[in-house]
């Protein structure tokens, strides 16, 4: 009995110091008072104004300038933007550098990628890339990113050329989601696994531009009665599935908000294996992934239902390379995105490895 | 009983004083070196960001307290089955009929897979293997078949926990109670049953401290508990903190549910009239 006592005793001081240890820090993040959606970056009018940061790098070309975000856009822009439809799809690409990046201070680019990157790498000479793992196709085809084939494999090898490197330099390793945001030493120089950049992932990590923007899509069985919705109003009965730490989850939390809770699930294929056990009626996830699971053997009778309607207000989903908070490289890696989208090698690569999944993908309306 | 004490009693006291008074010196001595050497540490400040931001640690534990409810309830519903199952598990496998020796060996075989295989795996399989099969959103519920797995497999534990505490009482127990003429049913049932769960309370809370944390392995099947929450959070945040929110939740289950059994142990033990040795 005395024992149990003094061993309380010991507890409750010990939760003490953990407490004090997460005690009120004036430095700390604001609270943050809603589970809401992530799109909450200010919106933007690509070519209405100067970036500080186009205007203090000398970008080379006169290529598409670099908007500021915009506070009162937010709240003033109810117009709604087409979702990149194959013709769009182009343009869609060659606004990334356009569209602000989640990170509320304006990103740094350098003027010559290829001079940038002197000394900054992991090991010198050498670009080590991370990806998931498994990594997922159309992103990297057949989990084979060093085969350069697959849109993300794809792109870091061109972002690689413009910072000096041969092929044979990139070097790829492999991270879960933990892992590439985790405190400590990094295994990688930038980590590309279509993480989606948020303002509150940027207080914590740095974010390059985005290489591509997509829209959340919805997936479910070709017989399933969500199989053609006519807006997002009609899922609001639906019980939707999402993969764990996805912007795909915050859309349905925050934007579909239908009335049965989400499943959350641990990876794409336990949401597909849901739907198929009909324990679900349909799974959001970005468009290129949602063709992948569709036609990649993930589902005998998937269906992609349709693509949802994005209003201007949002940014969309901006897929960035992930790379350490304050790292010398984020600048270079800009340089290298920033050319790329000038030259229209983003919307190049864009169109070989995606468009084909998101070609003619039917768009779900709001309300 | 007097108001004066002993020599005996103030020498005890006395002892007692001394030995807290050390107990406190030493703790209070460990924890300032923890408190003084750990922010020394290079990573100290990133990790201090990254596991324990008070903002992101009050919003969690707010939101958290729904999710953590789930969990508790898939407990309380799990644990009285799951010690049932391992009973019938125990008794099956402790039949000395030869006619029923098939039961025995189902009970054994089965111990052996469902304890052969990690939870996870099993939670995976069922719980997305059996709604496979039913095709129905009602019966099909993850909830239903995660929890089927685990008490299906934590039987299997505690089952072994039973047996061990059956077999510990002593043959001469068996004998005598049969010689006062007790069926086997009764001898089980009055004599061996009280003498084996007494002894094994503490095994048996180990397991189900144990199935309290695992009950967040149903995650993986959909339901956001409070592990899935605080994943969810952690990727909204890329910050761990969260995670060390649901760690202070499950420990505030935890903690008083052993301290709770330790002491009605010791109050058995007294009462029993057996010393504890110290």
């Amino acid at each position: 009995m005395r024992r149990s006592v003094r061993s309380g005793t010991v507890m409750f001081i010990a939760a003490a110091t953990l407490l004090a240890a997460c005690g009120s820090d004036t430095k700390d993040a604001a609270v943050p008072t809603t589970t809401g959606p992530v799109a909450t970056a200010p919106a933007t009018v690509a070519g209405t104004a100067e970036s500080s940061a186009a205007t203090t790098t000398a970008a080379t070309t006169p290529g598409p300038t670099t908007s500021a975000p915009t506070a009162t856009g937010a709240t003033k822009a109810t117009a709604t933007t087409a979702a990149p439809t194959t013709a769009a799809l182009t343009s869609a690409a060659a606004m990334t550098t356009a569209s602000t990046t989640a990170s509320t201070t304006a990103a740094k680019i350098a003027a010559n990628p290829a001079t940038c990157v002197a000394g900054k790498t992991l090991t010198a000479g050498k670009f080590t890339v991370a990806t998931g793992n498994p990594a997922y196709s159309p992103y990297v085809i057949d989990d084979k990113p060093e085969s350069g084939k697959g849109f993300e494999s794809a792109v870091t090898y061109a972002v690689a050329a413009k910072m000096g490197f041969k092929n044979a330099d990139v070097v790829w390793v492999r991270t879960g989601f933990d892992e590439a945001i985790a405190p400590g030493p990094k295994s990688f120089d930038a980590n590309i696994q279509q993480f989606s950049a948020t303002p509150d992932r940027a207080k914590v990590v740095d974010f390059s531009l985005p290489y591509y923007t997509t829209n959340q899509a919805l997936v479910t069985t070709q017989t399933s009665k969500f199989a053609k919705p006519k807006s997002m109003a009609d899922l609001k009965t639906a019980k939707l599935g999402a993969a764990t730490g996805t912007t795909s989850l915050t859309f349905i939390t925050g934007v579909i908000k239908p009335t049965s809770a989400p499943q959350v699930f641990d990876d794409n294929a336990g949401a597909a294996q849901a739907l198929q056990n009909n324990q679900i009626d349909g799974l959001i996830v970005d468009l290129p992934t949602a063709y992948g699971i569709v036609n990649g053997g993930g589902m005998t009778d998937g269906n992609l239902a349709g693509q949802f309607q994005r209003l201007s207000t949002e940014p969309g989903d901006q897929l960035a390379y992930l790379i350490t908070k304050g790292s010398p490289l984020t600048e270079c890696i800009n340089g290298a995105l920033k050319q790329l989208t000038d030259d229209g090698t983003l919307a190049r690569l864009a169109t070989t490895w995606l468009a084909q999944g998101t070609d003619g993908v039917p768009i779900v309306p709001r309300g | 009983m007097t108001t004066q004490l002993t020599r005996r009693q103030r020498y005890e006291q006395r002892t007692k004083r001394r030995s807290f008074a050390i107990a406190a010196a030493s703790t209070a001595i460990v924890l300032t070196a923890v408190a003084v050497l750990l922010p020394m540490t290079s990573g100290w400040q990133k990790v201090r960001h990254s596991f324990f931001d008070g903002s992101i640690l009050r919003f969690s534990l707010g939101h958290m307290l729904g999710p953590f409810w789930y969990d508790v309830q898939i407990f309380l519903w799990c644990a009285p089955c799951i010690l049932l199952g391992g009973l019938a598990l125990a008794f099956a496998r402790n039949v000395r009929s030869p006619a029923l020796f098939p039961l025995k060996l189902f009970s054994t075989v089965y111990t052996d897979v469902f304890r052969g295989v990690p939870m996870v795996l099993w939670i995976t399989l069922i719980g997305f293997g059996v709604p496979g099969l039913l095709q129905s959103r009602n019966l099909g519920r993850a909830v239903i078949w995660g929890s089927v797995a685990l008490i299906a497999a934590y039987s299997a534990y505690v089952g072994e926990v039973f047996r061990a505490g059956i077999e510990s009482v002593h043959e001469s127990q068996r004998a005598a109670a049969r010689s006062l003429g007790m069926t086997s049913t009764q001898t089980m049932r009055h004599v061996i049953l009280p003498q084996a769960i007494r002894r094994v309370v503490p095994p048996l809370m180990n397991d189900l401290v144990s199935l309290q944390k695992d009950v967040a392995l149903i995650s993986i099947l959909g339901p956001v508990e409070v592990l899935r929450q605080a994943g969810i959070d952690k990727a909204k945040f890329f910050n761990f903190t969260p995670y060390v929110a649901a760690a202070v939740l499950f420990l505030c289950v935890s903690v008083p549910l052993t301290r709770t059994t330790d002491h009605l142990l010791q109050r058995e033990r007294r009462r029993t009239g057996a010393t504890a040795v110290r």
